[in-house]
């Protein structure tokens, strides 16, 4: 693997050279097969070569219930995934999150929904957190609208959580067995 | 009226051969997609500060608008402006006509209808899920055929030129049309369908959150940074009224940038579960990255040395030099930026905050917006053989920069505030094993509460930015109508 990437790294730098120094002339037999190799070996190198790497199964990494993955379609189709992260990484930030994510915990993640940005907090051990009514409650309008709902459960002081309230019956309850089975 | 005969003018031009009418068709439709993305951008502002505000309604939810946002924002506005205006360079620098005026106008009929069609799928919840590519299977295979129609009256123009040196926008214009298709492929699932899998997809969440940040990563550094790079080497010279100061250090940047931008899409996931590794890898090549970006800043400090007066020149004529100069200005920043994020110890503390969001913004409104528009208010006057609304430039710009100032300085605070309350951990240690646990010692809704006035602020930056940038929508609508009026240049022509 090693010596692969090395190969390809070398391989890299002396199109990269070769196109620096053979200056303007005769552009297109230079350029189009230089800049379609550079890319193909970067391809190769930072996507190909990961894939065939073994991943050891964790105890995560298990098929979803029917309904826990129509739950996680309607966790991709409303973009969840965009506030909400599902990787907690072994440093101080995220210490007290829960375990550390192993590459096999995502086997049955297709797509991904790692995220990128934590507007809301990291979901990877939300399972079991709270009970479902807490859940149904969150999800029909994350914060108390009137006094009563005041100190119910789900209801979040504070929180910018948009409501999903035109969410059907049936959705709401795949959605909370999905976010029931992150553990 | 004039939108009314503005879209007639559109529909008109598809079938027109007449010279530089693609430009046109493309820098218009783009202007156009400018005003809903930032419609967008100010109801997804609104959202942050009123969570219900146009809650409840499945397609108005805040998960379904941005990806329609930044998605049109990207594919609309940025890369119609960008196309638009590398066909109106094209002919200028190989100093032949475009190949087809006809097939570029096709180009940008269908641009348009892929655009329609993410505007109706994506807020009805069909969306493939990933990042930057959510566009479903069928409008995937459309983009696919634009770039080819694109590329092809691209390498057709260059084919023709007699004389073969070519200036370096060329190479990046060329560059950009090679490396899109593959990166776009890779980027949708290889074009398959992979709807109704049931979780388990054609590779395992990991290799697929690796794909999906190299496709990421790469549309930005093959398309939108190339493109963009390319239009900002033509207009470098052009518009600081230098010659350039250096076409090998112009090459080294372009071939350094094309070995070394490819490598470090696993920055974007550094402390994730992908291998260490590859990691180190990304992180190494992000270093590597300052050298194509200086060499381009060197060549725009050194080029624009002496002009940067212009900046501070009210006439029509040296109008683009500021937004210009700004543009070059949040390259430098968002370029130096781009490596010192990838390590790992500043990488710890910023990623998955707003930081992440606040860089996102510099790289496609500080920096290639503003060359767009730069572009735009130069290109314009010359296509329609009119004059622009100098005033309504002006405020524009000036209300752009001040809700950018606003908006790019609280992002980026709110980063930081977010990496510091993360890091507050109680510790407890365990007495037995000696061993310490951290627990986060800040709620997280707590953290969010204090982010509450830091999205109020957000939106009246964005409320700024948006009145400007709808300045510009309106200046250039009224260039357009103004060339299209009886006595304008286009009428008179019969056109």
């Amino acid at each position: 693997m090693y010596t692969a990437l090395i190969l390809f790294i070398l391989a890299g730098s002396i199109i990269c050279l070769g196109g620096i120094y053979y200056k303007r002339s005769i552009v297109l037999g230079i350029l189009v097969p230089g800049a379609m190799l550079l890319i193909i070996i970067a391809f190769l190198s930072t996507a190909v070569l990961p894939y065939m790497e073994k991943i050891p199964a964790t105890d995560k990494g298990v098929p979803y219930s029917e309904r826990a993955l129509l739950g996680r379609q309607i966790y991709v189709r409303e973009g969840c995934w965009y506030c909400h992260t599902q990787q907690v990484r072994p440093i101080r930030t995220d210490a007290g999150l829960g375990n550390v994510s192993q590459p096999g915990d995502y086997q049955y993640d297709y797509p991904h929904v790692l995220g990128t940005e934590r507007t809301g907090p990291d979901l990877s051990h939300l399972g079991g957190k709270y009970e479902d009514d807490w859940h149904r409650n969150h999800l029909m309008n994350p914060r108390p609208k009137t006094p009563e709902e005041e100190g119910m459960a789900g209801k979040v002081k504070g929180s910018v959580m948009p409501p999903f309230s035109y969410l059907s019956r049936e959705e709401t309850e795949a959605l909370v067995t999905y976010l029931q089975s992150l553990r | 009226m004039g939108l009314l005969s503005l879209l007639s003018g559109l529909c008109r031009w598809n079938n027109n051969d007449e010279e530089n009418s693609a430009a046109r068709s493309f820098i218009l439709s783009s202007v156009l997609w400018l005003a809903f993305v930032v419609s967008l951008a100010l109801i997804l502002a609104t959202k942050f500060v009123w969570p219900d505000f146009l809650g409840g309604t499945a397609w108005l939810s805040f998960g379904r608008l941005r990806p329609l946002h930044v998605n049109g924002a990207l594919f609309g506005w940025l890369s119609m402006s960008s196309t638009g205006i590398m066909l109106y360079i094209l002919p200028r620098l190989t100093g032949v006509r475009l190949y087809s005026e006809r097939l570029g106008n096709l180009t940008c009929l269908l641009w348009n209808l892929l655009l329609i069609g993410a505007s109706i799928t994506l807020p009805l919840g069909y969306t493939q899920g990933r990042e930057y590519a959510e566009f479903i299977l069928p409008l995937d295979y459309l983009f696919m055929s634009i770039l080819a129609l694109l590329g092809y009256n691209v390498f057709k123009t260059v084919a023709r030129m007699k004389d073969k040196a070519m200036y370096v926008s060329l190479w990046y214009f060329l560059g950009s049309l090679v490396w899109m298709p593959f990166t776009y492929m890779v980027g949708n699932n290889f074009l398959m369908d992979t709807t109704g899998l049931g979780g388990r997809g054609p590779v395992p969440g990991v290799n697929d959150a690796m794909l999906n940040w190299w496709y990421g990563h790469n549309i930005i550094g093959m398309w939108f940074s190339t493109l963009g790079l390319g239009i900002f080497y033509y207009f470098l010279p052009v518009l600081t009224k230098n010659p350039l100061y250096s076409h090998r250090l112009s090459l080294i940047g372009f071939w350094t940038l094309a070995f070394f931008y490819v490598w470090n899409g696993q920055h974007h996931l550094i402390y994730g579960p992908g291998p260490d590794w590859l990691e180190d890898v990304a992180i190494t090549f992000s270093v590597l990255m300052l050298i194509p970006v200086f060499a381009v800043v060197y060549n725009f400090f050194k080029t624009a040395q002496g002009s940067w007066h212009l900046m501070f020149d009210n006439s029509p004529e040296h109008l683009p030099v500021r937004f210009f100069m700004i543009g070059g200005l949040a390259y430098f920043l968002t370029c130096t930026q781009g490596p010192f994020q990838a390590l790992k110890a500043v990488n710890s503390n910023l990623h998955l905050s707003y930081w992440v969001v606040a860089h996102a913004h510099l790289a496609f409104l500080a920096t290639f917006s503003f060359i767009s528009m730069a572009s735009i208010y130069y290109v314009l006057p010359r296509l329609l053989n009119t004059s622009i609304n100098l005033r309504l430039a002006h405020w524009h710009f000036w209300l752009l920069c001040l809700g950018l100032i606003i908006f790019l300085g609280i992002l980026h605070t709110a980063g930081i505030v977010q990496g510091a309350m993360w890091l507050v951990k109680l510790e407890e240690y365990d007495f037995v094993t000696g061993s310490a646990l951290f627990k986060p010692a800040v709620e997280f809704i707590d953290i969010v509460r204090l982010l509450h006035p830091f999205y109020f602020t957000l939106w009246l930056g964005a409320g700024l930015m948006a009145t400007g940038v709808m300045l510009f929508v309106v200046n250039v609508l009224l260039t357009f109508y103004k060339a299209d009026s009886p006595g304008g240049r286009l009428r008179s022509k019969g056109a």
